[in-house]
């Protein structure tokens, strides 16, 4: 006999027969397993996708043409004599953010000096150094170009210090105080005064002051002021052509220049109009530690650069594009990688690429550390080295190396 | 007339309740399927990679369980897929759908295996009366050709960086997803009380992707490579017709049987071929080079079949199918195909066999268990694209099944199992063993049709 069942009640074993059935199904879908073993490989005949290695050289370092526009307010000073290097002269430029307090102004200055902490060494660290302080005459702004110079006074005193010294106070002349009374103690000192500048006399060490620490302590009976350093410059003089072994490039912060170099793909690893897919590009170019090392006497300290970042540039282009960033290993070796560095030779396989070395974008580093080798004082404000060798040399030339995957 | 047929009145929008739920249901099992299906559908036959994909047999729910034997195969519980000219018997609305589960296991000649598992949408029918036994008309959605393949290759490959001197392991993998979709629209129309025929316009459609990919086991903490992911993706659409008939005669070796002899034509079909080659995932992808455009010209296919009911417990059935697939023709580069060669190619041939048998006939006031469909067939194919030119790609397949049915008169649940094998562990080839689970849900129901009061 037909069962009995009502309308509704169909209905509903109708729909409960459809969600069984999509429940099963998806069921199915989620309970698919995978398991694919090479079995049948060889059905596909040379269907490729095999990756290989290739080892493409750079070109020969050039100058670039990036200057750092960065300038921290650690002010340099010194003269050295690098063994390695040559010799140099630094002139410190140095200005300060003028403070104020009633106190100060209602008395007059009783005693000024320059309070400078050190932050660098650069040469003979028992070197004892001798230098002039001058006032500067007109005024100056962060932007720039390497090489000026601006007008300063007569000397206003010589001071001596060791390069060892963590702090060097350098008083000034109660005569210069005296006709400065006024524009010390005035609300716009920082308008009127426009720093000074340091000359190296003798010695053997470029020193770094400030800026954490530094300042232009002045008195009054009745308050004190400490006057912080603002922003400083370097004139930096190479008095003598850095002696740079042949097959070298001599990248220096403060002086540069930066090392720029290209990569083309050679047709070994590609063929044109065949599409090709880098899976890994690494860089290595070598750092002669070796030779700044020799005939560097003891005592003698001379920091390297040791992180640099990767740059790009598009042709015609003047803007650059970090690629990455490699911190020196043991033995000498910057190796530059990443993602990014592969699929832009993949994407410009074609193309005569160009690079650039640079000191690390200051953005991303640490300010608060003056002697931490990350940090924007260690890069921006030093004369810290580093001797790339060049195209030539053989097994520690420039070089990329290359994983790719032929797509046809 | 079934007594079924003569029910409680209802209102038309109470009979559409259901079987609008159903059409949801259908709608959202093709949805869930379509994307999930994407993700999981590499896990099919190594030799899908080749031509056009592996060609699919749609028989439905009947037809599944008895070897795909169904160019004859008519009954009013089911839309025959195979055949348009079985359309002309319709009683009732009906809405099928199938989905089939297959578990594989590929060998080679070194006894290596891989065992792969998925799950698919094998078909959606749905066909209706115009006039009750007169003329009908179906709509289906099956794929065609499916290309569904996964296989690796691991190796590795030193680092090329002279600050790691160490090795590091990759793995191509190659793999095929996608294949032809048909969707079949047509009209059976019964001429005579022993012959209907019927036609259908066939849109195919469908994307073939090939990929292949390098990964990188790196680890952590070493040098980040970049995978490679190629893929290459083919859009394929056209049309074609096919022409079916079906000859039907009473009493013709016992009182009350009954015999059938039913065929199909279809047309050869050119199908409109774009392909593209892209390089890296997903937003990153680049198109490498021009799209290619071109033709397949694939060619005619027939099937003949023949079923003999003994009486309303049995069914017999049998059918071949044969299309010239040597003629296959494509501007457009094929895995496999050689333009201007039939190497590799062979005429596709189908065969099959088998019985259905219910204990109660055609008794719907029986037990349960008694109106329970059993089915068993056998089936055997040869495909027609072989990646070994001297060696034809084979299937042979068993498969039993069951058609429960369900307390409403016209929805049946019908569960097949199959279980084959194809190609040879031989050379370069593969042997699978497949074992493929299907179910598929049949429902019929009054649509537009002015209830009868008894």
């Amino acid at each position: 006999m037909l069962p009995d069942v009502s309308f509704q009640y169909r209905d509903r074993v109708k729909i409960a027969l459809f969600t069984l059935f999509a429940c099963v199904c998806m069921g199915f879908l989620l309970a698919a397993c995978d398991d694919p073993a090479n079995v049948g490989e060889d059905l596909l005949g040379a269907a490729g996708g095999e990756p290989h290695n290739a080892v493409e050289p750079l070109s020969s370092l050039r100058p670039g043409e990036w200057t750092p526009s960065d300038r921290p307010a650690r002010a340099l000073v010194g003269m050295v004599d690098d063994p390695a290097l040559g010799r140099y002269e630094v002139q410190g430029y140095f200005d300060i953010t003028a403070l104020s307090s009633d106190d100060f102004r209602a008395g007059s200055v009783e005693s000024a000096e320059l309070r400078l902490r050190r932050t660098y060494v650069y040469g003979d660290s028992t070197s004892a150094l001798r230098a002039a302080l001058r006032q500067v005459e007109e005024a100056w702004d962060d932007d720039i170009s390497a090489g000026a110079s601006f007008a300063a006074g007569p000397v206003i005193t010589e001071f001596a210090f060791n390069a060892a010294d963590t702090l060097v106070v350098v008083p000034l002349p109660d005569s210069w105080i005296s006709e400065r009374d006024a524009m010390l103690r005035d609300e716009n000192l920082g308008d009127l005064l426009h720093g000074f500048r340091i000359e190296p006399i003798s010695g053997n060490a470029v020193v770094g002051f400030g800026p954490q620490g530094s300042s232009l302590f002045a008195s009054t009976g009745s308050d004190s002021l400490a006057h912080p350093f603002a922003k400083a410059y370097p004139l930096v003089t190479r008095a003598a052509s850095a002696d740079v072994p042949e097959g070298r490039f001599l990248m220096q912060a403060g002086l540069g220049p930066t090392p720029e170099f290209s990569l083309s793909v050679s047709s070994d690893l590609h063929a044109e109009g065949e599409p090709l897919a880098v899976n890994r590009a690494t860089f290595t170019l070598w750092a002669d530690t070796l030779t700044l090392l020799q005939g560097t006497p003891a005592h003698f300290e001379r920091p390297l650069l040791r992180t640099l970042d990767l740059y790009t540039r598009a042709p015609g282009d003047t803007a650059y594009t970090v690629l990455g960033r490699s911190t020196m290993d043991e033995e000498g070796r910057f190796v530059f990688e990443g993602t990014g560095l592969a699929r832009l030779i993949e994407e410009r396989i074609e193309e005569n690429i160009t690079f650039e070395l640079r000191m690390p974008n200051p953005d991303g580093l640490p300010t608060t550390l003056s002697s931490d080798e990350t940090s924007f004082y260690y890069y921006y404000s030093s004369l810290n080295p580093v001797l790339f060798y060049d195209a030539g040399a053989d097994d520690r030339a420039p070089a990329g190396f290359i994983t790719f995957t032929p797509i046809h | 007339m079934p007594p079924f047929f003569h029910t409680k009145p209802h209102s038309v929008g109470a009979a559409l309740r259901p079987a609008a739920y159903a059409v949801l249901c259908f709608a959202a099992v093709l949805f869930a399927a379509a994307p999930a299906g994407a993700q999981d559908a590499r896990d099919g036959s190594l030799y899908s990679r080749f031509g056009l994909g592996a060609l699919q047999t749609h028989a439905g729910g009947q037809g599944a369980g008895i070897g795909h034997a169904g160019y004859a195969l008519h009954s009013l519980h089911y839309v025959n897929p195979n055949n348009p000219g079985t359309w002309a018997d319709q009683t009732l609305t009906r809405i099928s759908a199938g989905f089939a589960y297959q578990s594989l296991q590929i060998s080679d000649a070194t006894d290596e295996t891989s065992r792969l598992a998925s799950g698919h949408l094998s078909g959606v029918q749905i066909g209706f009366p115009i006039l009750e036994r007169k003329l009908g008309v179906a709509l289906g959605f099956a794929p065609f050709s499916r290309v569904s393949y996964h296989v690796g290759d691991e190796g590795t490959i030193f680092s090329g960086d002279p600050a790691r001197p160490d090795t590091v392991g990759y793995r191509v993998n190659f793999f095929g997803t996608g294949g032809i979709q048909q969707i079949t629209g047509g009209i059976g129309y019964r001429a005579h009380p022993n012959l209907a025929v019927g036609a259908s316009l066939n849109a195919l459609f469908g994307i073939i992707d090939d990929g292949r990919e390098t990964i990188f086991f790196e680890g952590a903490s070493a040098p980040p490579f970049l995978d490679t992911h190629l893929e290459t993706s083919t859009r394929l659409n056209g049309f074609s017709a096919t022409f079916g008939a079906l000859f039907s005669v009473q009493n013709v070796f016992a009182e009350e049987d009954y015999i059938s002899v039913g065929g199909a034509f279809t047309l050869p079909a050119s199908l409109s071929a774009e392909r593209v080659t892209s390089l890296g995932q997903s937003l990153d992808r680049d198109t490498l080079g021009a799209t290619l455009s071109g033709a397949v010209d694939m060619p005619w296919r027939m099937g003949l079949g023949v079923a003999y009911y003994p009486d309303a417990r049995w069914t017999l059935s049998a059918s071949g199918e044969f299309a010239p697939w040597t003629r296959l023709k494509s501007t457009i580069p094929l895995p496999g195909y050689q333009p201007g060669s039939a190497g590799g190619l062979s005429n596709a041939v189908q065969l099959g066999a088998g019985a259905e048998f219910i204990p109660a006939g055609a008794d719907l006031l029986a037990a349960w268990p008694a109106r329970i469909a059993w089915r068993l067939g056998i089936s055997w194919d040869r495909a027609y694209i072989s990646p070994d030119r001297n060696t034809n790609i084979e299937t042979a397949m068993l498969s039993a099944g069951f058609g429960l049915p369900t307390l409403i008169p016209g929805a049946r649940l019908d569960l097949n199992i199959q279980a084959g094998m194809r190609g040879t562990a031989s050379d370069d080839l593969v042997r699978d063993v497949f074992y493929r689970f299907s179910m598929s849900v049949n429902i019929g129901e009054r649509w537009f049709q002015t209830p009868k009061l008894r």
